[in-house]
């Protein structure tokens, strides 16, 4: 069964290259879908079954398949772990690509890219299921890269729009940028473990999970600062994936790419693997509370900050995106939960179970929005359509369900799981060095909860209420979607509504990835609060009915009224892209120019100086005259006859 | 018969290179397009021969245990000359795992250049790759050299045809280039001569004279020279090797020269020509002048590294012709070289050994790309090539931006092995360089990423504009060498631990003296800790031989 599980990343990648190997021949592209989908569902039904053969309980399973690379200390080998938390996240990666897969075959139909997109999204696949199996924290860091790779070819899929490429350009450097601390963490780290581990034969894997968590408490001992700095590193390109503030500027551009992909990479799967390497590193973040400060309050403001910036935007997909930041934020809060004592394997099961109903809720919202774009001949700018309920019947209810889990009223899944972390956070209220930190990321996520469930409500309003009408791109009859496209969204339906209630009331999470080795498991479960449950439910409702007011106002009545200073703030995304690009990308362009010509100019003239100082010396000498090469051999005569003389005199 | 390949390997590109421009007027231009292919397929075959019987013979224990590689089928054969007056001059031919990967290099680019040339070059083809397989024959005796006489005499003699092939084919004031190339070469070889008169000098006493490798290592590594004698030396070298290898400021000739002649021979010379610089430096400086290379490698060398890293990656970022930007790359890449060879570690240099490889396959095919590109667009300026090409020329796209991504680092391709290994040695000497070096990793993938968006992505030109020119995409003579390059790139990034298992064997050896202990004092005291010893050396039937 173990080796079994090599069968979940590699199915995608034969998929992948069946695809590449019919975008090659040219021929029977149309059926590109087909390895993909049959790929993926090999992935999702191994997958599912190692999950239920592998029932609770702690186990920890790897299985290695050759040596990357063994340098000097640096010893890689390429191995799959197998435990709790990596078979969770497996678990909803091979679903949610499944379904987006089947979802896809009827989306990019007629696609001159079809088979490319396949080919994409595979490959994706494959790097992602890695990067949730390897057991060793570079190989991580590989398929985080390829993850970023796979994002940025599929968000430029449709490269002739400058939009997209420019998007796609973005997506990948700001990534980079966050990657460049990450490296160095993981680098660090290597170091860092080489320091305490006593390692004369260098036959320890450094990077792998075990080494670092058996290197953790010693490093926290004699080198803290080291763990610190660490800690930070990777907190910082755990940002950048997961699209935290200041990083989050890719994300919302990232919507360049085709809606199946934002669901998948943007929404569901990659963005979330910032949340796994948090939760993968655990044992090593409850030894760096800096970081987890950090995360915390990160993620308060990105909570919020998504809310807000959500809540003026026109475009349906835009406003899904912030959402994903913003709900993306309490996952990093959770992280900053885990600050209180030995609370840190609650916060990871509060931040994994959020990840999971997330996944659910906000891959159907995409994809519902999916359908809406194409009814609407690929218009997305909310003004420009309303009323579709009855045009979009189902797509109308599958958008709600996700809509309800969204906004977080029971049953639906989003309740229960934001309520885990704000209940952790209450819980942990009166720690006696974080407790004024924990009321105070607190209220901010309450605050992110009523904006959420403002922007939700708006959206779904403006999109399916009101007046009906539809913009000329739509055509004259616009048309549900096909079956393709509307049967997996009932699939995702099943655990948006039930995915919260289920993992709650049995505890299955916290009973699976609690057992993790090296982490402190806190056994006092906290209890849900009636009120906070009073308090959340309120919270959503007003914020709906405030929601369904703006959502149903009339465009006339927004577009007469004169925006106010905070609306144009808002609705420019507080101008945090301008700033990145006036204090970052603009100042280095300059800094470049002005190497570039100091090289040209400066550097070049002196050597064009120096370089004439022997041909002026030729000239006087009128000795060299007879041409390049033969000028050029007698230097090199002359040289070996001085060579072979000096070493003459000396015998 | 392995003892024989390091003269076939130089023999062969020798002879073909002088036929080839002998008979350049009677061969037809397909017979004489036929004929240097062959001739450098063959020698890519014998190349790969060559790396695989030394991978083998590393691969025994004992390899690994030598002080200094001596047995094997491919050591060296020393060969004396016999002076008047009776000196005698030892030279010897013979490959270890480095030598072998660069001679695996230098002619499977040559093939791939050579390749992509029949459809770029096109006045006297039969010349040029004359001119290339005499380039090629130059380079290998450098790699294959096991003396300094045959060293120097290689690295002088792959200049002169590197220097027709510049001035004859490129751009119309490549003449004026070339001279400038060679004289800044020129002005390289004095110092190179001086100091490898002072290496021979150091270590021979009066009665015999020490020209072989493997003698100047083990003498430096028991000899009681002092940091004072080997610093001038050091310091020689730096400037003589460092114009070769383009350490800033020495640079300047670099990117003109890259610019000006053929994108193959821009391929030739990126890929190759720039690593002999760092190749000296693995062969001569690090065995042979370890106080000065401790003393000064990693502070002087390890700064100037970083410097070119966010130098020449800052200057990429600014350039409009693709081959500038190709140029100021190369310059940043070459600087994580450097900076992996001079931390002096395990990793660092192995890393470092395997990443002149490694640049040199992705370098060059960025190149043979661009010179495809020229060639169809009629310029060599970004806008003028881009935007929108995806559509037209899909292969070429999907293959630079291929190139371009293992350019960036990307893991899975060959760069990130080297990159990684470099840094990673780096770190342990010295965190803030390191730590430096790392934004060359996000500056490589800003300036790769932007020539890929405006090259490949946005709108397609108009028809009209692009019927200009040929508006098919790759020939099989373009696109196989390219196909084979990534296959090579793919097979590295994949599984690099086949490629860098024997390069570590000689890496190894070549560190185990810094490694006691990185200060100039421990070092003393390390090599006085190990006696000389039939345990550590050896007996070595060359020394016998020739006293």
């Amino acid at each position: 069964m173990l080796n079994a599980i090599w069968l979940v990343p590699l199915a995608p990648l034969c998929g992948s290259l069946i695809c590449m190997a019919l975008i090659m021949a040219g021929r029977r592209k149309e059926l590109a879908h087909l390895p993909t989908i049959i790929g993926m569902a090999i992935a999702a039904v191994v997958a599912i079954v190692t999950y239920f053969e592998s029932k609770g309980g702690e186990f920890v399973v790897s299985t290695q398949a050759y040596t990357w690379l063994n340098v000097g200390t640096i010893n890689i080998p390429v191995s799959l772990r197998l435990d709790g938390l990596s078979l969770t996240h497996l678990n909803v990666v091979t679903f949610i690509s499944l379904m987006v897969a089947i979802y896809s075959s009827g989306y990019m139909k007629g696609d001159p890219g079809y088979a490319r997109f396949f080919a994409l999204i595979s490959a994706f696949v494959f790097c992602m299921s890695m990067l949730v199996l390897v057991g060793n924290l570079l190989l991580l860091y590989a398929f985080w890269e390829g993850v970023g790779l796979c994002s940025y070819l599929l968000i430029g899929f449709w490269y002739q729009k400058p939009s997209a490429a420019k998007a796609a350009m973005k997506a990948f450097l700001v990534n980079r940028l966050a990657d460049c601390a990450f490296l160095a963490g993981v680098i660090t780290l290597w170091y860092g473990v080489g320091l305490v581990l006593d390692d004369t034969t260098n036959v320890i894997a450094r990077l792998d999970y075990d080494a670092i968590f058996t290197a953790v408490p010693l490093l926290a001992a004699q080198h803290p600062d080291l763990l610190g700095w660490v800690g930070c590193f990777i907190l910082v390109g755990a940002i950048g994936k997961s699209a935290q503030f200041p990083f989050h500027v890719w994300l919302p551009d990232a919507m360049e790419g085709p809606t199946p992909v934002s669901a998948l990479i943007h929404a569901a799967t990659m963005v979330t693997a910032g949340i796994y390497l948090l939760a993968r590193m655990s044992p090593l973040l409850s030894e760096a509370p800096t970081a987890l400060l950090l995360a915390g309050w990160l993620g308060a403001i990105t909570a919020v900050l998504g809310g807000v910036i959500a809540l003026f935007q026109s475009d349906l997909k835009r406003v899904l995106a912030y959402s994903t930041i913003s709900q993306l934020g309490y996952m990093f809060l959770a992280f900053g939960a885990g600050l209180g004592d030995a609370t840190l394997s609650l916060a990871v099961v509060a931040a994994m179970f959020h990840l999971i109903t997330h996944a659910f809720f906000k891959a159907q919202l995409f994809l519902t929005a999916g359908n809406v774009m194409h009814a609407m001949g690929d218009v997305i700018d909310m003004r420009q359509f309303g009323g579709l309920k009855s045009i979009l019947p189902k797509t109308h209810i599958l958008f709600l369900l996700g809509a309800i889990a969204l906004v977080g009223l029971p049953p639906l899944a989003g309740f229960w799981s934001k309520e885990s972390i704000l209940g952790l956070l209450l819980s942990q209220s009166n720690d006696p060095v974080y407790g004024p930190v924990f009321v105070c990321w607190f209220a901010l996520g309450l605050a992110a909860a009523l904006l959420t469930a403002i922007y939700t409500s708006k959206a779904y309003f403006k999109t399916f209420h009101g007046e009906e009408h539809w913009p000329a791109e739509a055509g004259e009859h616009p048309h549900e979607a096909s079956t393709a496209m509307l049967a997996p969204l009932w699939v995702l339906a099943i655990g948006t509504v039930f995915s919260g209630i289920v993992i709650f009331y049995f505890d299955t999470l916290a009973g699976f990835i609690l057992p993790m080795p090296f982490l402190e498991v806190a056994h006092e479960h906290h209890h849900e609060s009636w009120l906070l449950v009073l308090l959340s439910i309120s919270i959503a409702v007003a914020g709906v009915l405030i929601g369904r007011w703006l959502g149903l106002r009339k465009n006339q009545a927004e577009s007469a009224k004169t925006p106010n200073a905070f609306a144009i703030f808002a609705e420019n995304r507080f101008y945090l892209d301008e700033l990145f690009y006036n204090l970052l990308v603009a100042p280095t362009l300059y800094l470049a120019s002005v190497i570039a010509a100091f090289d040209m100019h400066v550097i070049d003239s002196m050597a064009r100086y120096i370089a004439s100082l022997p041909e002026t010396i030729g000239n006087q000498i009128r000795l060299w005259q007879s041409g390049r090469v033969s000028h050029y051999a007698a230097g090199m005569v002359i040289g070996i006859i001085a060579l072979l003389t000096l070493v003459y005199l000396r015998s | 018969m392995t003892a024989f390949l390091p003269l076939l390997i130089i023999g062969l590109p020798l002879i073909a290179g002088v036929a080839l421009l002998l008979f350049a007027k009677q061969l037809s231009e397909a017979s004489g397009k036929a004929t240097a292919l062959w001739i450098s397929g063959t020698l890519c075959c014998l190349s790969i021969w060559q790396w695989s019987s030394v991978t083998q013979f590393l691969s025994q224990p004992a390899a690994s245990t030598a002080a200094v590689q001596q047995a094997g089928p491919l050591a060296p054969v020393p060969f004396i000359i016999t002076a008047p007056g009776g000196m005698r001059v030892q030279i010897a031919l013979g490959a270890d795992s480095i030598g072998a990967a660069m001679v695996l290099l230098t002619a499977i680019i040559g093939w791939a250049a050579l390749c992509v040339a029949t459809r770029h070059i096109h006045k006297n083809f039969t010349s040029y790759a004359g001119w290339m397989l005499l380039a090629q024959a130059g380079l290998m005796i450098v790699f294959l050299a096991m003396d300094i006489l045959l060293f120097y005499v290689g690295f002088e003699l792959a200049i002169l045809p590197l220097l027709v092939l510049i001035a004859g084919w490129g751009e119309e004031d490549s003449p004026r280039v070339a001279k400038r190339f060679v004289l800044f070469t020129l002005a390289g070889s004095i110092p190179m001569v001086l100091a490898l008169v002072g290496i021979v000098w150091l270590y021979s006493t009066p009665d015999k004279v020490t020209t072989l490798f493997s003698d100047l290592s083990l003498q430096a590594a028991t000899s009681t020279t002092t940091l004072t004698q080997q610093q001038w030396i050091f310091a020689l070298l730096v400037f003589g090797l460092g114009i070769k290898m383009a350490l800033i400021p020495l640079h300047t000739w670099l990117p003109d020269t890259y610019r000006a002649s053929a994108p193959t021979t821009a391929a030739l010379l990126a890929a190759v020509v720039l690593k002999m610089g760092l190749f000296g430096f693995l062969r001569l400086a690090i065995p042979m002048l370890p106080l000065a290379t401790a003393e000064y490698g990693p502070v002087v060398l390890g700064s100037l590294g970083v410097l070119a890293i966010v130098y020449g990656g800052l200057s990429a970022l600014a350039q409009r012709d693709i081959r500038l930007l190709l140029a100021y790359s190369s310059l940043s890449h070459v600087g994580f070289i450097t900076l992996g060879l001079f931390s002096l570690t395990r990793e660092g240099v192995a890393g470092a050994t395997l990443q002149m490889f490694n640049h040199g396959v992705t370098t060059a095919a960025m190149f043979l790309l661009a010179g495809c590109l020229i060639e169809r667009r009629g310029t060599a300026m970004i806008q003028g090539i881009g935007p929108g090409l995806a559509s037209v020329y899909p292969r070429t796209a999907i293959l630079t931006i291929f190139f371009l991504m293992a350019g960036a680092g990307m893991p899975g391709a060959n760069n990130f092995v080297g990159e990684l290994l470099a840094l990673s040695g780096m770190l342990s000497v010295s965190p803030a360089l390191a730590g430096a070096a790392i934004v060359g990793i996000l500056l490589g993938a800003w300036y790769s990423l932007r020539l890929a968006k405006d090259l490949f992505f946005g709108a397609p030109q108009k028809q009209s504009q692009l019927r200009k020119h040929p508006l098919h995409d790759l020939s099989v003579a373009e696109w196989l060498p390219l196909t084979a390059l990534v296959v090579v790139t793919l097979l590295i990034g994949l599984w690099p631990q086949s490629a860098i298992q024997s390069i570590q064997v000689d890496t190894n050896r070549l560190v185990q003296v810094y490694e006691a202990a990185p200060t100039k004092v421990a070092i003393q005291a390390h090599i006085d800790s190990v006696p000389l010893t039939s345990a550590t050396m050896p007996s070595s039937p060359n020394l016998e031989a020739t006293r």
